[in-house]
């Protein structure tokens, strides 16, 4: 198995650094941004196989984000991190988007995440 | 002789006299009907200065065409009777162009006999009731302005006795007739909140009272109404009653209760969602912190060392770990509250399946519990529901009816139609049910009876919202000792 490469942003800088942690230790290349433009210039410059994303970032809705990720990066896939509820907005990208896989509720068990990665990157 | 004559002269010049200076209108009839005297004051009547006209005419022609039979039987009625009546008729000026020269007249007719005892002719005084019946007529559509207000109006003596009370006072307080109220002190209509005795001061010292009264009908109900009562002065200014006016305005004061529920839930929605996000960002990142930790020791140093100080550092982690999820499960059901407002996934869909999945789902859970379920489904048309919310509604319903049954029970569940617009459902347990003091707080969130950690205290005030965003209606009774029925009204759907 090849180590998958993963991007987390999420405007909390201690999320972003907690995240990074745990998925290092179940053997991930992890790295993470806190700002839609450093995750954008990330996204230039290095391919990702997961993209990990807050859906209420300050500057740009994840919705936007994950549209102009795709741009650059077709192959890539997404996880939501929320802290509200799986509304009707994420559920509709949930279902119009096949490379968004799943939508997670904040906070949530680390083995969630870890399989709901495994699930998408096995597509 | 002529001693004789003058004598019937000096009688006939005191009976003119007499008749001239009567202030009432005065004619004199021949037994053929026609108008041999009349005077001046005719003229009152005649609507000319000039009277003589009428001498010498048929007096019927003055007697307005409706009237003429009956004043035709009334001096028939002298005639054989000998004796004096009264007749009322419209008096009809010369000019019948002119309305206004119809006057209402009461005339009282005396038969005129000649020495022989035989009747000759009639005398008629008469006087003009017009303004009489002007007033009798104002009074008369006053009576009925009364009794055709929508409103109720009362009116009473100065110690607040009934006197008069319309149809729509009558009706409000679920009384048939008039005569049941009258004579009834003002504290037989309102609850003792607002005392009678303080009203009736108020009025008397200031004239008037407006307030807000509960009021108590035939059947023990009470309703909310609107009350302006004043004081009735005479000519001279002294009181000689009191006027009450009342609105009901129950319905009123029940769709503002609604109103100010509904943005009370709103704001709370909205400040809940606000709250929940701010909470779950920080307890993501100390549950995800401790879980590192956790797999760190699981990695490593658990298999170095199985020293006791190490699995008590375990074990923190592990609480601050699992409460942490506690906090967002907390959180998670705070938003499904506040979702309540928000827009959802409706379509139409069976409600009685749903029911059923639900059912499905806890019915182990039930059998442990030794709850025998009973289903009573009727036949239902598509209700407009978002179906996960609505399985929501009823898991939270069902598990509440299971933990008020820890001594088993039976727990029914009841679905109809009750119009072309409407379904029920009834969850209904046998379980211990709810304290009256607490039934007014059941769907606030956060209030729970149960053991901290036991329920999050959100259940119901989710499955209100939920209920109420679906714009269905959500009701609760209870008994303590005898078990708690839950009524849900939704809309059924309009498509076909």
């Amino acid at each position: 198995m090849t180590e998958k490469k993963i991007l987390i942003i999420d405007d909390e800088e201690d999320f972003v650094k907690m995240l990074t942690r745990n998925l290092e230790l179940h053997g991930y290349d992890v790295e993470g941004c806190t700002t839609a433009r450093q995750a954008l210039n990330r996204v230039k410059n290095n391919l990702y196989d997961i993209v990990l994303v807050d859906f209420k970032m300050p500057k740009m809705d994840a919705d936007v984000l994950i549209e102009k990720i795709q741009e650059m990066c077709p192959a890539c896939e997404f996880i939501i991190l929320t802290g509200f509820s799986v509304d009707g907005k994420v559920q509709a990208i949930l279902e119009t988007n096949p490379k968004v896989c799943a939508c997670l509720q904040k906070p949530f068990e680390i083995k969630d995440l870890v399989s709901e990665i495994e699930k998408g990157s096995r597509r | 002789m002529s001693d004789k004559r003058e004598k019937l002269m000096e009688s006939e010049e005191l009976y003119r006299t007499l008749v001239q200076t009567l202030s009432d209108p005065v004619v004199v009839i021949d037994v053929d009907g026609r108008i041999r005297r009349a005077n001046k004051r005719i003229a009152d009547l005649y609507g000319t200065e000039n009277y003589n006209g009428v001498l010498g005419r048929q007096g019927l022609r003055f007697v307005a065409v409706g009237d003429r039979r009956k004043v035709v039987e009334k001096l028939r009625e002298v005639f054989e009777k000998k004796a004096t009546a009264v007749v009322e008729f419209g008096f009809v000026g010369p000019d019948r162009q002119l309305r206004d020269h119809v006057r209402d007249v009461e005339m009282s007719v005396s038969p005129i006999r000649d020495n022989t005892g035989e009747i000759t002719s009639f005398i008629g005084v008469m006087r003009d009731i017009s303004e009489r019946r002007r007033l009798e007529e104002e009074i008369r559509i006053r009576q009925e302005a009364i009794e055709s207000s929508i409103g109720a109006i009362i009116m009473a003596d100065l110690q607040g006795k009934l006197k008069q009370a319309n149809w729509s006072f009558l009706n409000l307080f679920g009384y048939n007739e008039e005569k049941e109220v009258l004579g009834k002190g003002f504290e037989s209509f309102w609850t003792r909140k607002i005392p009678s005795n303080k009203i009736i001061e108020t009025v008397h010292s200031e004239g008037m009272w407006r307030g807000e009264l509960v009021g108590i009908n035939q059947n023990n109900g009470e309703f909310f109404v609107d009350a302006s009562i004043s004081i009735i002065l005479d000519v001279k200014d002294e009181p000689i009653g009191i006027v009450g006016f009342f609105n009901d305005i129950t319905e009123r004061k029940q769709t503002q209760e609604k109103m100010r529920e509904a943005s009370k839930m709103a704001a709370l929605g909205e400040f809940v969602t606000g709250a929940a996000h701010e909470i779950n960002n920080p307890i993501a990142i100390i549950s995800g912190n401790a879980q590192y930790l956790l797999t760190k020791f699981d990695l490593k140093t658990m298999k170095e060392t199985g020293s006791r100080e190490f699995k008590k550092m375990k074990e923190s982690l592990e609480m601050i770990n699992k409460h942490s999820l506690r906090c967002g499960e907390i959180t998670r059901k705070l938003l499904a509250f506040a979702r309540g407002g928000e827009e959802t996934a409706i379509k139409p869909v069976k409600l009685n399946s749903i029911l059923n999945d639900v059912l499905s789902m806890v019915e182990h859970q039930l059998e442990l519990s030794e709850i025998t379920v009973r289903k009573q489904f009727g036949r239902l048309p598509l209700v407009e529901v978002d179906p996960s919310q609505m399985n929501q509604v009823f898991m939270n319903l069902i598990l509440n009816a299971q933990q008020a049954m820890r001594k088993g029970g039976k727990l029914t569940i009841k679905t109809e139609a009750i119009d072309h617009n409407q379904v029920q459902v009834e969850v209904i347990d046998t379980g211990q049910g709810i304290p009256e003091q607490n039934l007014g707080r059941v769907f606030e969130p956060f209030f729970t009876t149960r053991q901290p950690g036991e329920g999050t205290g959100l259940g119901l005030a989710v499955t209100y919202s939920i209920i109420k965003a679906h714009g269905g209606d959500i009701k609760l009774k209870s008994k303590p000792g005898d078990g708690t029925k839950v009524m849900i009204e939704l809309p059924v759907s309009t498509e076909p």
